[in-house]
């Protein structure tokens, strides 16, 4: 009897849809019109700074000439290479991390809360503290490797383009690995404490307990890792913007530097909007992949 | 009965000490340089400390005004015009997400599976591929450079993560506390915000947390849609300093320093609710 009068009538189901309906509205406007905006726009020829020939529908050239450009290609490579070192440097760190930290220790709760400092600060602030650090002059990198006798010269870290890019990705790596610590210290939890037992009775060494229980049960973390780690890589914009603009000599310009400088230097959105598909693209296409990769695994 | 530290104990803690230098050193001397006097910073060889502590940035920063508008008034209206965005972005994200997490978990509105795709969708699109369109839809209505776009933008960016996390929670809520209030005449909206979200305490608060620090941080929004102190935010005045050929470093670290504080708080404070949000999707339970 009393399920009858908690059964949803007519006017719930009335009040969920005005409920939802503002979060409907918003991710409409800001989000799937505009996805369809740029895809439109990507198929016309608009030179914001060119008004007089106005736009037209030029069907796939952009997508053609940016296949066709050295700097495409160029761009997505630095990415690629960012990624990579992104992927095997952090998780490696973040679990290298997380093992460590994983046991009951004094001020456990103070070193969790420093480690994640990082992760929560805007990464323009990190792109500061490290111009400060970077700096060829007064910076503290050069003063510490001084002082330790490692350099006798001052290194200018962001001006030669090989040492940016790498630069850079420390920078990124400062910033990003304290979310992979948090996530494998996580998935570290929640493997029961009797397989380990169960193991060492069975006289299993440190290594095959490793092997054959903790990264099984960290697989789906690893996964996780990879994944977002991949798809934050990818947008990354801010520090290289700020850090470099790109440069030195274009050798840190990565895919999104490269959309944001056709798009709001050159003003041409029709280009820009065709590059930002083309990302997100071969971020889904990436995304399926590893999918796939983990699943076999899995099997 | 103590255990005699053996050397891979001290191994151990010297690698944590290791990581721990280098999380903190990169915030330390930002610090350092914020606090040093303007003549000491461009002074060799490097010192680890300070001779005394000098004030003069924040003093700066915060009594700047705009009879001298200069980089220091310029991040102080950015601080202003962040907080402002962070502040209402948050409250309406976390109110519409809310009503919209109940719908889908309580009145089973057939959209779990829609929202579970926008929470992926907005993670994996490149930012870029809504500002262009947005620059120009700003640009028709005349929002851009006002503080209104971004925060629009900021509440349809992180509505669906704000979802994701109410949603996971009213899930844990038992139904019987509502469902008894119902029984005692109250309405589905009222039992909605005089039981529910009463409830939801944490929840309402991590998802402000990540909301907020989202907000607050972002960049690639603000740098294309503000143009001048009308709506600049923090962190394009800052990315203003980075970029400058001749930074005042004091300055610029002063202002990485305050923009960071609230940040900081949250972990300081609230580390809890912060790694539970990280790991809420991530862990199988």
């Amino acid at each position: 009897m009393k399920k009858k009068s908690l059964s949803l009538t007519a006017k719930d189901r009335r009040l969920g849809l005005m409920l939802l309906l503002p979060s409907i509205i918003i991710l409409c406007a800001v989000i799937v019109y505009p996805m369809g905006h740029s895809l439109w726009l990507s198929f016309q020829n608009l030179n914001i700074s060119n008004p007089a020939r106005g736009r037209q529908y030029v069907g796939f050239q952009n997508y053609l000439e940016v296949l066709r450009s050295d700097d495409w290609w160029l761009s997505l490579l630095r990415i690629l290479y960012f990624v990579a070192a992104d992927l095997l440097v952090g998780i490696s760190l973040g679990l290298g991390i997380a093992l460590l930290l994983n046991k009951e220790r004094k001020g456990k709760g103070v070193i969790l809360a420093i480690i994640v400092f990082p992760y929560v600060l805007a990464p323009i602030v990190n792109s500061l503290i490290w111009k400060l650090i970077y700096d060829p002059n007064y910076g503290f990198l050069n003063g510490l490797l001084m002082q330790l006798g490692i350099i006798k010269d001052y290194v200018p870290w962001l001006a030669k383009p090989t040492l940016a890019i790498v630069m850079l990705i420390i920078a990124n790596l400062w910033q990003g690995t304290p979310f992979s610590i948090v996530l494998f210290l996580a998935g570290l939890k929640s493997i029961p404490r009797e397989e380990y037992e169960a193991a060492a009775i069975d006289g299993a060494s440190k290594s095959a307990s490793f092997r054959y229980i903790t990264i099984p049960h960290l697989w789906p973390i690893i996964y996780m890792n990879v994944v977002m780690k991949t798809i934050l890589t990818f947008k990354l914009f801010d520090i290289i913007y700020s850090l470099t603009g790109g440069g030195p000599g274009g050798s840190t310009t990565v895919v999104s530097m490269l959309i944001y400088r056709e798009t709001f230097e050159y003003m041409k959105f029709g280009q820009g909007a065709a590059m930002s598909f083309l990302l997100l693209i071969l971020v889904l296409l990436l995304v399926v992949i590893y999918s796939r990769m983990f699943k076999e695994e899995e099997i | 009965m103590k255990k005699r530290k053996s050397f891979p104990d001290y191994m151990e803690i010297f690698l944590i000490l290791l990581v721990l230098a280098a999380i903190l050193m990169p915030l330390y001397w930002t610090l350092k340089i914020s606090l040093t006097p303007d003549r000491e910073i461009r002074s060799l060889p490097m010192k680890w400390g300070v001779s005394r502590l000098n004030f003069q940035n924040y003093r700066d920063i915060f009594l700047s005004s705009s009879k001298a508008v200069g980089t220091a008034y310029t991040f102080k209206r950015g601080l202003g015009n962040s907080l402002i965005v962070s502040v209402v972005t948050t409250v309406v994200t976390v109110f519409f997400g809310s009503l919209a997490a109940y719908a889908i978990t309580r009145l089973k509105v057939r959209l779990g599976q829609v929202m579970t795709f926008f929470v992926l969708l907005t993670q994996m699109l490149p930012p870029v591929l809504l500002v262009i369109p947005l620059y120009i839809i700003g640009n028709k209505l005349g929002l851009l450079n006002t503080r209104t776009l971004l925060i629009i933008s900021y509440v349809a960016l992180n509505l669906p993560l704000c979802i994701w996390i109410m949603r996971g929670y009213f899930r844990t809520l038992p139904s019987a506390i509502e469902e008894s209030a119902l029984v005692d005449g109250c309405d589905r909206l009222g039992a909605l915000f005089r039981i529910v979200l009463p409830m939801s305490g944490p929840a309402l608060f991590t998802a402000s947390l990540f909301v907020f620090n989202s907000a607050w941080n972002e960049f690639l929004f603000a740098l294309v849609f503000t143009s001048d102190l009308k709506a600049k935010t923090m962190t394009v005045a800052m990315a203003e300093m980075i970029g400058r050929f001749r930074t005042d470093y004091g300055l610029m670290a002063t202002s990485g320093i305050l923009g960071s504080i609230l940040p900081l708080l949250f972990v300081a404070f609230f580390q809890k609710y912060l790694v539970s949000g990280i790991t809420g999707g991530a862990v199988k339970q």
